[in-house]
């Protein structure tokens, strides 16, 4: 039984893979999107869902201290806004 | 003299009674993991900015990238991630030869990475591009410069967790350092996967 393959870990790896070729593929049809915007945009949010996932799962922190779950989750949630913003308000015209 | 009676207390056990939950593994190791994810954090905020500055340049010098080899890269430092997991599963069970077994595994998918980003090295220097070429690959040969180092210093702590567990058995020390080696690995992993999706995907 040790060598049995943890399978919620290994659903968590097979989904990170699958977001992974995604994020990848939409950059591909980039044209297909009315604003390229959009796509970095979504290609950030399946890059911090990847991160949170390897924190919480992976790293083992959805059952730490308060302080350590808190860190995990607001350094995907802080950071992924603040790329946002500074992406989105870069392409603003300079008046 | 007459023995005293002790029927009516029950024994405690110790962890009972000092139980707190803790960060996983080595506790001291969380330091650097914040702290280098705190650092990187502000590498990602100082790219996207100054790319704000001068678009055009860094989507000119992003589209010479092989975006090929950045997406494989990552599948195989997320597969090295899913190893390190596994090991640790069995450490957990007492199995130390089991988890040697899978570490190996990890570790070599982390040589892996570092002879794809050698080729990639490789390309651009023939190609003409250097960390002095412009801004993005400044950028772009700091950053994941600084990450490959990481990466190094990950294999060698892969290293040693394999060299401990492959004697077979796990105390309790040895499977807190290895959670801690493998929260280091795992950063590494999330770490890259950001750097992934600004210096090569970022449209």
């Amino acid at each position: 039984m040790k060598r049995s393959i943890p399978l919620y870990d290994t659903l968590v790896w097979v989904f990170l893979i699958v977001i992974t070729c995604a994020s990848w593929e939409i950059t591909r049809g980039l044209e297909l999107f009315g604003d390229h915007r959009f796509v970095t945009s979504i290609v950030l949010l399946i890059a911090f869902i990847k991160t949170r996932f390897v924190l919480l799962d992976f790293m083992e922190l959805k059952h730490a201290p308060l302080l350590g779950r808190l860190f995990a989750e607001l350094w995907c949630g802080a950071i992924l806004m603040l790329l946002l913003v500074l992406y989105w308000t870069s392409d603003l015209p300079i008046a | 003299m007459s023995e005293p009676d002790l029927s009516s207390f029950k024994a405690v056990p110790p962890q009972a009674a000092t139980h707190k939950q803790s960060m996983p593994g080595e506790g001291g190791v969380w330091i650097i993991i914040f702290g280098d994810m705190m650092v990187f954090a502000l590498f990602f905020a100082t790219f996207v900015y100054y790319r704000g500055l001068d678009i055009e340049t860094y989507n000119a010098s992003q589209a010479t990238l092989d975006k090929g080899l950045g997406l494989l890269n990552t599948l195989i430092l997320l597969t090295s991630s899913w190893f390190v997991v596994w090991a640790i599963r069995c450490a957990k069970s007492g199995d130390g030869k089991e988890a040697a077994h899978r570490i190996l595994a990890a570790a070599a998918l982390g040589v892996g990475f570092w002879v794809v980003k050698i080729i990639e090295y490789a390309a651009k220097f023939e190609e003409g591009y250097s960390v002095v070429t412009d801004e993005f690959f400044g950028f772009y040969f700091m950053f994941t410069g600084i990450h490959l180092v990481h990466v190094t210093a990950g294999l060698g702590a892969l290293v040693y967790a394999q060299h401990v567990l492959r004697q077979g058995r796990v105390s309790g020390g040895d499977l807190d350092n290895l959670v801690g080696i493998g929260a280091f690995w795992h950063m590494v992993d999330l770490l890259w996967i950001v750097l992934f999706a600004i210096l090569y995907l970022m449209g």
